[in-house]
């Protein structure tokens, strides 16, 4: 016969696994790590993909890394850029570099006029306002997740959104 | 920081855009070998552990040397009598070492699609083989039914309902390709492979194969924590209520680190391990199944036989599901570990039995006003309306779904209230009271359930097991409770 509880821990808690931490770490960043890759490579695909592929990785290496979520943000970012120099030789992309499908007619206007918009800004400009303006870095981690200087990112982004202004407040602007 | 200068941001058109839930195939990946070049390696120095800078070098090389494979196209072969999965551009192969009944039990997430050597893009569905000899993907699309296997081989028995035509005509997910459709509802009768390795699957025939993972966490998430009953299913099919104890208890299972206990009136249980998704008792387990009569009985022998069957256990976030292989299931939750019940400001927070939230607010000039989880069912005067010339200590009952609140004001004098049940059970379980506020005065004496004064309010979850809406009718009584001991009921509204 089995009585009452005795001895039974309520609050007996599982050790967070490594695993768990990640999961963590998914849900939290999975959002803005997509929507700034989404507005630096204007691809749902290349974003979608670079975003898992990164988490993978970071499941893969265990606990070896140290600030998994500077790694993963900088892993994301470089996996991305791999898979758009891949579509670039196969020609996947458009020539706006905005992706050409269905998906994108049905967002809101305004995220598609962000997104044409962004495509006409030089690469290092369209980072840094992902990781800033669009995903909330301070110009310092966005350094950090670019390879650069925090610097470099500030007079990128000044330029940037000099030439945002124009493209999003007079669409004629935008060829 | 000014981003643009214009007056609404621009630059948070983005906002509202959020990244599909891709964690289960991201598991599948971090367990296979790397199909791609590890395009993150050697760019994160800073954030590596340095004792593990070799190693990440050494990934760097490996990596390298795959650089030409994009793609993972799987060959198989059989070595000698495992079955094995080979990435064409090396790494480990995988070893489907698990016998093709390891299939069942899981619930089953799909990760990958291909169709003649191509990706097809990823339905988000999922594949249930809970109960042995019978498989369904989910979905209005998704179909299934009885089969068995055949050595390696799933054959479809008898005839399946074939809705994918009416399903997709209806419109229910006019993004789903007609063909992906098709796909999925004659897939599982086109004989397919079964290989299991843990937590992966992979069925194929000739031109399609199915990557899966399980579904859920791991089993050992089960681990510390208290799960509530809320449904048992038998026989694959049918749902049996769950009946609550008399004073309004849904049974309890409590998973504390090698003791699985699962109280309803009786007790079940006892030392226990899991050995991968089984619960295995680890030395005699007993139960008091003798102590209570009738339903409750029933259903606690029903508790001691699946938990005596080495169920297979599946959980998912704050989901539990136990499953005896044999058809019969216990759905649970997680018992919410700190119950916000409470009164402030005009109106009163408590709990269901199942955890689900509920708040009851005075609103003044509305009456009372109930809203469950996140449905507002409204207020006295809108939605369950109580008529005008209701007494004001009128019992009110607000149902959403299998979810009942029973609430009213005080009489003047009562101290507190109790739900009495036909048979005569009460309960006063998860009882809460609240302070009114101030209301106008009303228009003439007939408006009592708004009438002047700040006074006390109730509400008392309803018990587990209410089979209808209508108070009285069902026999659920709620009665009020006095100082010197005497009881009032409330009134009813007919």
């Amino acid at each position: 016969m089995i009585g009452p509880l005795k001895g039974v821990p309520d609050a007996a808690v599982e050790p967070v696994m490594a695993e768990d931490a990640v999961r963590l770490l998914y849900e939290a960043e999975r959002g803005r790590l997509f929507r700034a890759l989404l507005a630096w490579t204007g691809s749902f695909d290349v974003a979608d993909e670079a975003v898992a592929e990164a988490f993978a990785q970071l499941l893969r290496r265990g606990d070896e890394v140290r600030d998994q979520r500077a790694w993963t943000w900088t892993a994301a970012f470089r996996i991305a850029a791999g898979d758009l120099q891949r579509r670039g030789r196969t020609g996947s992309t458009s020539q706006d570099g905005v992706e050409p499908v269905a998906r994108i007619d049905r967002l809101p206007d305004e995220a598609v006029d962000l997104l044409r918009a962004l495509a006409h800004l030089t690469d290092q400009q369209r980072q840094c306002v992902a990781l800033v303006d669009v995903a909330g870095h301070t110009a310092v981690e966005a350094a950090g997740v670019l390879g650069t200087s925090p610097a470099t990112v500030r007079q990128q982004l000044m330029r940037a959104r000099r030439r945002l202004r124009i493209l999003l407040t007079d669409p004629e602007e935008i060829p | 920081m000014s981003r643009t200068g214009m007056s609404r941001d621009p630059l948070r058109a983005l906002d509202a855009l959020d990244a599909p839930d891709r964690w289960d195939e991201i598991m599948t990946r971090a367990a296979l070998p790397p199909a791609a070049p590890d395009a993150s390696a050697g760019a994160q120095r800073r954030w590596v552990r340095r004792p593990a800078l070799l190693a990440a070098a050494a990934v760097v090389l490996v990596a390298l040397a795959g650089a030409m494979v994009t793609v993972a196209i799987v060959r198989d072969h059989d070595d000698g009598g495992r079955h094995v999965t080979a990435n064409r551009g090396g790494g480990d192969p995988i070893h489907w070492t698990d016998p093709p009944s390891a299939i069942w039990g899981p619930l089953w997430s799909v990760v990958r699609v291909r169709v003649d050597g191509k990706d097809v893009r990823r339905p988000d569905r999922l594949l249930d083989a809970q109960t042995p000899g019978s498989l369904f993907f989910t979905g209005c699309h998704g179909g299934g039914g009885t089969v068995r296997l055949v050595g390696r081989t799933i054959e479809a028995v008898g005839d399946w309902p074939a809705a994918a035509v009416a399903c997709y005509s209806t419109g229910a997910d006019p993004t789903e390709p007609l063909s992906q459709t098709l796909l999925f509802s004659s897939f599982l009768r086109q004989r397919p492979t079964v290989q299991v390795s843990g937590r992966q699957l992979r069925l194929a025939t000739a031109d399609t194969e199915i990557r899966l993972v399980q579904h859920g966490d791991r089993p050992a998430a089960i681990w510390g924590r208290k799960w509530d009953v809320y449904r048992i299913v038998r026989n694959g099919r049918a749902d049996v209520p769950v009946t609550a104890t008399s004073g309004g208890q849904l049974p309890v299972l409590t998973a504390a680190h090698g003791v699985i206990i699962l109280n309803g009136c009786n007790g079940s249980g006892g030392p226990a391990r899991l050995d991968g998704a089984e619960i295995v008792p680890t030395s005699d387990w007993g139960a008091t199944l003798l102590l209570c009569a009738g339903a409750l009985n029933g259903q606690d022998l029903r508790f001691h036989q699946i938990l005596s069957a080495r169920p297979k256990v599946w959980v998912d976030g704050r989901e539990l599901s136990i499953s005896d292989g044999s058809g019969s299931r216990i759905q649970l939750r997680e018992h919410p570990a700190q119950e916000p019940v409470g009164a402030t400001n005009g109106r009163v927070r408590g709990l269901l039995p199942d955890g689900t939230a509920f708040v009851v607010k005075d609103s003044g000039t509305a009456g009372l006003c109930l809203t469950i989880g996140i449905t507002n069912l409204g207020c006295d005067t809108t939605g369950p309306t109580i008529p005008a010339n209701a007494p004001r200590t009128v019992a009110r009952w607000g149902r959403e779904g299998q979810h009942w609140v029973a609430y009213g004001f005080l009489p003047p004098l009562a101290t507190g209230v109790v739900v009495v049940t036909p048979r005569g059970a009460r309960t006063s379980s998860g009882a809460v009271f609240g302070k009114g506020q101030k209301h106008p005065t009303p228009k003439g004496d007939q408006i009592d359930v708004l009438g002047p004064s700040q006074r006390d309010f109730w509400a008392i979850p309803g018990p587990a097991s209410i089979p209808s809406m209508k108070d009285g009718a069902s026999g659920y009584t709620v009665r009020y409770t006095f100082p010197d001991g005497h009881e009032e009921p409330a009134p009813i509204v007919k």
